[in-house]
């Protein structure tokens, strides 16, 4: 069985969904159902405190004995933000300690900063959690944020929501090469073909929200991702034919082909 | 026993409140140091998700997340910074000037 091995959890689906932006939480939870995660994240937020008691909440709506949920710390600008937020989310979840950190340097690009996420991953490995860190491309600081104790390496594609693909493949293989924990791209797939790429380089799993969330029909995307992943996995482990740039090889065979038609004579 | 209601919900929308619950008094931050102790003893005030607050003297955090209609709920607290624990709501009295926050998990990516 090929598993997906995070920290101590194990996972047969190598596709890791955001919750945000769906029309309803009925529609999320059909989207995680067609998509196959057993990894989804949530947001920390503050509750709204003058609801009604039959207010509905997204925790309702996902079956903690499925799926796995993964508090991020989605808007935080600081390690002192994330620590504390992910601290709110352990309690919350009742000590549950797998959690992605995200530690944003700019509101226009939501680009890492990765010193603060630096800062915040060595907190976060000391308090005892199970730290997958988003972060950017940079082979150097994934390999400072494995070398903390991060239990993933969750680099960008593209910028988050952008939709815009596996920008720089290059680098994305250099942090796959060096890395003995998991490297999940997280941000930037627009498309079945981006998760599809992002698998064949050899990338673990995939995170995405935008790209099945603003679909059109986002559960059928979640389908056609699922099965991406699985393509891309398939065709990593398969290992690719090697390219030939400037001579075709024929798939059928030379022998036996049909002689010249005869002609009659006259 | 207190209820809160729609005053603490308009946080989120950014409305006034359109119902005030008469056992509950939201104090202008502008005057609330001057006048809090001279409104009644027995009430304190409390910010909750960044609104303020008054609520009895003696509330508990059980207390309290009842009122607020979010004690059946998944959520998860701080007083002034410090994360407080589900096992202590019952015995955790608060007290004049807390800061309280409650978090929950929304949708998020």
């Amino acid at each position: 069985m090929d598993l997906l091995k995070i920290g101590t959890r194990s996972f047969s689906s190598r596709l890791i969904i955001g919750t945000g932006k769906y029309k309803s939480f009925a529609e999320t939870r059909q989207a995680i159902d067609e998509s196959g995660a057993e990894i989804v994240t949530v947001a920390i937020r503050r509750t709204n405190v003058g609801q009604h008691k039959s207010e509905e909440n997204l925790l309702d709506f996902i079956d903690s004995n499925q799926i796995t949920l993964l508090p991020n710390t989605a808007g935080c600008y600081t390690a002192e933000e994330a620590v504390r937020t992910l601290r709110l989310a352990r309690e919350l979840l009742d000590g549950h300690d797998l959690v992605k950190l995200e530690v944003l340097g700019d509101a226009q690009t939501l680009f890492p900063n990765v010193s603060e996420t630096l800062v915040a991953a060595k907190q976060l490995v000391e308090d005892g959690f199970q730290v997958m860190v988003y972060t950017s491309d940079d082979p150097i600081i994934a390999k400072q944020l494995e070398d903390l104790g991060c239990v993933a390496i969750m680099p960008l594609a593209s910028l988050i929501g952008s939709g815009m693909g596996i920008l720089n493949p290059w680098n994305l293989g250099i942090i796959i090469e060096n890395a003995s924990v998991p490297v999940i791209v997280d941000a930037g797939v627009g498309t079945a073909s981006d998760a599809v790429i992002a698998m064949e380089l050899g990338c673990d799993a995939v995170l995405m929200n935008t790209a099945i969330a603003v679909a059109k029909n986002p559960c059928l995307m979640a389908r056609a991702m699922k099965n991406a992943v699985k393509a891309g996995r398939d065709a990593f482990a398969a290992g690719r034919m090697p390219k030939k740039l400037y001579t075709a090889s024929p798939s059928s065979p030379a022998l036996g082909l049909l002689p010249q038609t005869p002609k009659k004579s006259g | 026993m207190l209820t809160l209601k729609s005053n603490l919900s308009a946080q989120n929308s950014g409305r006034q409140p359109t119902t005030r619950n008469p056992k509950i008094k939201r104090v202008d931050d502008r005057i609330s140091h001057i006048k809090s102790s001279a409104i009644t003893t027995s009430m304190i005030t409390a910010k909750i998700n960044g609104i303020r607050e008054k609520v009895k003297a003696g509330t508990t955090i059980s207390i309290l997340i009842n009122d607020l209609n979010i004690a059946n709920r998944k959520i998860a607290l701080e007083v002034n910074g410090e994360i407080i624990p589900r096992s202590q709501f019952d015995s955790r009295i608060l007290e004049d000037g807390d800061q309280i926050e409650i978090v929950t998990a929304v949708g998020g990516g």
